[in-house]
C-alpha cells in the first residue's frame, strides 16, 4: 500500500511538472500578414478577394466600437453573411466554362455586397477600391466604395464656384496660388469685405497653407566677385571634359553655353555684393518678427532682377537632366560644369529660390499675417466650404495663428493590437498658440457645410475650444474627423495597395470632440444652422456671381456685425 | 456560454471552500502574500516596434486544503492578483508606452499531493504539488502611458506626446474586455509544519486560457495573459 501512494505521488508529481514547463514552451507563431504584403496569391477568387478585405478592416479599422453600437452590426456577423455568397461567385479567374454574361452578374454581385457592408461603415474618410473582372478580354476594372456611399451628399459652396463670387465681394484682396505638384495646389484668397471693411475674409480650396509661408535662410552668404577660387573661363577651357568632346563644332557650342551661365553668375555677383548686407539685415528682423516690411519687399524687388534670370546648375534639375540625356557626348563636361557651378554659387541659387516666394507670398503676410498679429483684424470669417481637408501640418503652421491659449479640443484613439476593439485610451489633443498668432480673442466666424471635411473639420473644433467668440455657421461639416498617415506610427489604418488588386484610404484613428461626442459620420454642428444650397443655387453661383446671394455668408456678416 | 462556466466553477470553489471550513477533518487553512509578474500573451508580428512587457505586481492568497486520501488534497481559496503588463514600442518610437495596472479576483480549484513529508501526519520540512484550474473576475484596469498625437505633429516631422491615465471605463467597455477569465494553475509549496501552524512559502504559475477580449476573434489576434506569483505565508491546520 505505501508503495503504492509512493507511485501514486511520484507520477502526480511528474505530470504537474510537465504540465506546467510545457505551459512554459510554445511553437514560433505565424507572422500576421501586413496589408501590403499580402500577393495575388493571396487573392485567388472573390472568397479570397472578401476574406483579405474583411481580416484588414477586422486588425485596422478604428471605429468597430462605434460601428457596433450605431448599426448593430458585428464585424463576425458580416463575415457569417457574406463570405459564403462571395465564396458563391465562381468567376473571379474567368475560366473558360464562364462567359461575359456569367463575370458580368457575378461582378454586379460583388459590387452590390460590397456596397451593402461598406455603406454603414460611419467613417467619412474610408474609402475602398477594388479590381473586378469585367469581361474575359479585358483587364479588371476599379470600383470604389465608401462609407454612407447610398446616401446623396448635400450640395455645397465649392472654393472654385464660390471664389468668383467672393473676390467681387473683397478689397485689398489677395490671391495666392502655389502648386505643390503631385499634393495638389494652394488657392487661398482673403481681404476685407467691401460692405463691412471691419470684417476680414480669408479662404482657401486645401489645407496646404504651410505653403504659403516665407522660408528663409538665416543669412545669404554669396562668394566676393573677385574670389580667385570661383570658376573662370580659362579653367573652362582647359578641362578635360570639354576637350573630351571630339566633334569641334559641338564643343564650341558646348564651351559657349558654359561660358554664357557662368559670365551671367559673376555679373550677378558684381550686381549683388553692395545690396547682399542689406537684404541680410532684414531678413535677420523678418526671422524675429515675421513682417514684411516695405523697405524688406523694396529692397528684394531690388535684387531680384538680378538674380531671376540666373539659369538652372542643378545637375539634378528635370531641365538639366533632359540637357545631359539628350546629348550624352555632352555629358561628361555638362556634368563637371554643373557641379562645380553648383560648388560655387549655390548660396546664389538659393537665393534666387528666396528672393522669388518673399516677392510672391508678401501679399498675404503684409494684409493678412502681419495684421492679425498686430491685432488689426478686429473681426474674422474663416470660410472652410467645401475645403475638403488636407496636411496635418497646418495646425502648427496656420491654424494655430487663431489660438490664443493651450486648451484641449478633441481625443484622439488609435490601435494597439490587432483585435477588433484594442484601442489606446482615448488621447487630448491640444492647441497651443502659435508664435506670431492673434494677440487677443477676436470674434470669428468659421464657415462649413458638408464638403469641409477632415483638416476642416478638426481646425472648426480645435477654434471653438478657444471660447464663445468663435462659432460656426453653415451646414454640418462632413463627419470626416479622423486623420491619415502612416499606419506604422500609429498601428492601425492602411493605405495600402494589397496584392495589387485593392487599396484602402482608412484612417490610423478615431476621434472625438472636446465634449466626448464621437462625431464621425455626422460632423460639426454649426452654431448657427444654414440649410445647404440648392440646385437652383450652386446653378447661379457659377453663373451669376455678381448677383448671388450666400445665405450663410449673410448669417455670418450679421453676427460679426453685432459684436 | 464562456460566462457560465466560469460562474458555475466560481459556484464550485466557494462550494469546496465551505465544505472545507465545516468539515473538521485534516484540512488546513493557509494566508500568503507576494509579488506577481504577468506578460501579456499576443501575436504582434505585424505591428512593427511593438511589444508586451511584463510588469510586476502585488499578490495574496487565502486557501484552503482539504486531504481527500493519504498524501492527496484538493485545494481552493480566493486571491486578489495584480497582472501588471505594458505595451510598449521600441526604437525610434520608444517614447511611447502604456502601463496596465490590473487587479483580479482569482478562484483556483487544485488536486495536489505532499511529495516531501505530510504536515497534517509530521512536524517538519514539506513539499506540495498541485495543479489545476483557475477563473477570475477582472475588477479594475488602471493605465498610465504616452502616445503620439496625430494632430500635434511639429515642424520636425515629429509627433509630440502626451501622457494619459486614469481607470478603464469597464461599464462602456470600449475595447469589449471579457471580465471572466479562465485557465489552468500550477502550485509549488515549501513549508515546514509546527504542530497547528505552518509556515511556507509558495510558487503559483497562471496559463490564461481565455482571450482578453469577449468578442470572438481570428485566433492570431486573441490576447492571453500569463502570470507567475511568489510568496510567503503561514497556515492552520483543523486537524
Amino acid at each position: 500500500m505505501k508503495k503504492l501512494n509512493q507511485y501514486l505521488v511520484l507520477s502526480l508529481g511528474l505530470f504537474l511538472t510537465i504540465g506546467i514547463l510545457n505551459s512554459c514552451v510554445k511553437e514560433d507563431e505565424v507572422s500576421i500578414t501586413e496589408p501590403s504584403r499580402y500577393t495575388q496569391s493571396d487573392v485567388k477568387s472573390y472568397g479570397d478577394l472578401f476574406k483579405v478585405f474583411w481580416t484588414i478592416m477586422d486588425q485596422n479599422y478604428n471605429y468597430f466600437y462605434e460601428q457596433k453600437r450605431q448599426d448593430g452590426r458585428d464585424w463576425n456577423a458580416v463575415y457569417k453573411e457574406y463570405y459564403p455568397k462571395f465564396l458563391a461567385l465562381k468567376t473571379y479567374n474567368k475560366d473558360t466554362q464562364f462567359n461575359d454574361q456569367d463575370i458580368q452578374e457575378d461582378r454586379k454581385k460583388a459590387i452590390q455586397y460590397f456596397t451593402d457592408i461598406i455603406d454603414p461603415i460611419i467613417d467619412r474618410h474610408f474609402t475602398f477600391s477594388v479590381l473586378l473582372p469585367s469581361s474575359k478580354g479585358s483587364d479588371n476594372t476599379q470600383v470604389d466604395f465608401n462609407g454612407g456611399m447610398k446616401t446623396k451628399r448635400n450640395n455645397i459652396y465649392a472654393f472654385d464656384n464660390k471664389k468668383t463670387y467672393i473676390q467681387n465681394k473683397l478689397e485689398n484682396e489677395y490671391n495666392l496660388i502655389i502648386s505643390l505638384g503631385l499634393n495638389g495646389t494652394l488657392d487661398l484668397i482673403g481681404g476685407r469685405l467691401k460692405s463691412n471693411p471691419d470684417i476680414h475674409y480669408i479662404s482657401y480650396n486645401t489645407f496646404l497653407v504651410f505653403a504659403s509661408e516665407i522660408n528663409l535662410k538665416d543669412k545669404y552668404i554669396i562668394p566676393a566677385p573677385d574670389d580667385k577660387n570661383l570658376l573662370t573661363i580659362a579653367e573652362i577651357d582647359a578641362s578635360k571634359e570639354l576637350n573630351m568632346i571630339e566633334d569641334l563644332s559641338e564643343r564650341k557650342k558646348a564651351r559657349d553655353e558654359a561660358v554664357d551661365i557662368l559670365k551671367q553668375y559673376q555679373a550677378s555677383l558684381i550686381s549683388l555684393a553692395l545690396e547682399i548686407n542689406n537684404f541680410n539685415n532684414h531678413v535677420s528682423i523678418f526671422k524675429t518678427t515675421e513682417v514684411v516690411s516695405d523697405t524688406f519687399l523694396d529692397v528684394t524687388k531690388k535684387i531680384s532682377p538680378n538674380v531671376e534670370k540666373l539659369p538652372d546648375i542643378d545637375p539634378n534639375s528635370l531641365v538639366n537632366i533632359f540637357k545631359i540625356g539628350l546629348q550624352p557626348n555632352q555629358a561628361p563636361f555638362l556634368n563637371w560644369f554643373f557641379a562645380r557651378m553648383q560648388k560655387d554659387y549655390t548660396g546664389l541659387n538659393q537665393l534666387q529660390v528666396d528672393v522669388k516666394q518673399i516677392i510672391n507670398k508678401a501679399p498675404f503676410y503684409q494684409k493678412f499675417l502681419n495684421p492679425l498679429h498686430k491685432g488689426d483684424i478686429k473681426k474674422l470669417i474663416i470660410d472652410l466650404r467645401g475645403n475638403g481637408g488636407g496636411a496635418v501640418i497646418d495646425f502648427r503652421v496656420f491654424v494655430e495663428r487663431f489660438v490664443t491659449k493651450n486648451a484641449v479640443w478633441g481625443y484622439q484613439r488609435t490601435k494597439q493590437g490587432n483585435g477588433r476593439f484594442n484601442y489606446t485610451p482615448w488621447v487630448p489633443m491640444q492647441a497651443k498658440p502659435h508664435q506670431f498668432a492673434l494677440p487677443a480673442n477676436i470674434p470669428i466666424v468659421i464657415l462649413t457645410d458638408k464638403g469641409s471635411a477632415s483638416m476642416s473639420e478638426m481646425s472648426t473644433m480645435m477654434l471653438k475650444s478657444q471660447g464663445s467668440q468663435v462659432i460656426s455657421i453653415g451646414d454640418f461639416s462632413a463627419g470626416a474627423t479622423a486623420g491619415l498617415g502612416l499606419s506604422d506610427d500609429f498601428n492601425g489604418g492602411s493605405r495600402d495597395n494589397v496584392a495589387g488588386v485593392m487599396r484602402f484610404y482608412m484612417p490610423l484613428m478615431a476621434t472625438k470632440d472636446i465634449n466626448g461626442n464621437v462625431i464621425e459620420g455626422i460632423g460639426v454642428k454649426p452654431d448657427i444652422y444654414v440649410t445647404p444650397p440648392t440646385d437652383a443655387e450652386v446653378a447661379a453661383m457659377k453663373s451669376s456671381p455678381s448677383t448671388f446671394t450666400d445665405r450663410v455668408m449673410v448669417e455670418a456678416v450679421k453676427h460679426l456685425s453685432s459684436k | 456560454m464562456e460566462k457560465k462556466l466560469c460562474r458555475i466553477f466560481l459556484c464550485l470553489c466557494l462550494f469546496l471552500l465551505g465544505k472545507e471550513s465545516f468539515a473538521q477533518n485534516r484540512f488546513k487553512i493557509g494566508l500568503d502574500a507576494g509579488y506577481t509578474y504577468t506578460v501579456m500573451h499576443a501575436n504582434l508580428s505585424n505591428r512593427i516596434d511593438s511589444q508586451y512587457k511584463g510588469r510586476y505586481g502585488f499578490g495574496a492568497n487565502f486557501s484552503g486544503e482539504y486531504m481527500i486520501w493519504n498524501s492527496l488534497f484538493v485545494s481552493t481559496g480566493v486571491s486578489f492578483l495584480q497582472k501588471n503588463y505594458s505595451y510598449n514600442r521600441t526604437g525610434s518610437r520608444s517614447q511611447e508606452y502604456n502601463n496596465y495596472t490590473n487587479n483580479f479576483l482569482a478562484f483556483p480549484l487544485m488536486i495536489g499531493v505532499y511529495v516531501l513529508n505530510n504536515p497534517h501526519e509530521n512536524s517538519g520540512l514539506w513539499i506540495k504539488l498541485a495543479g489545476g484550474m483557475f477563473t477570475e473576475y477582472w475588477l479594475s484596469q488602471k493605465y498610465d502611458g504616452q502616445y503620439p498625437v496625430f494632430s500635434e505633429l511639429q515642424l520636425d516631422d515629429n509627433f509630440s506626446y502626451t501622457r494619459v491615465s486614469g481607470t478603464y471605463d469597464f461599464k462602456k467597455n470600449e475595447n469589449q474586455y471579457n471580465r471572466f477569465g479562465y485557465g489552468l494553475q500550477g502550485q509549488a509549496q515549501l513549508g515546514y509544519s509546527f504542530k497547528k501552524f505552518d509556515v511556507y512559502g509558495a510558487f503559483n504559475y497562471q496559463y490564461g486560457l481565455s482571450d482578453i477580449s469577449k468578442t470572438e476573434q481570428e485566433k492570431s489576434s486573441k490576447e492571453y495573459s500569463r502570470s507567475y506569483m511568489i510568496s510567503l505565508g503561514a497556515s492552520y491546520k483543523f486537524d
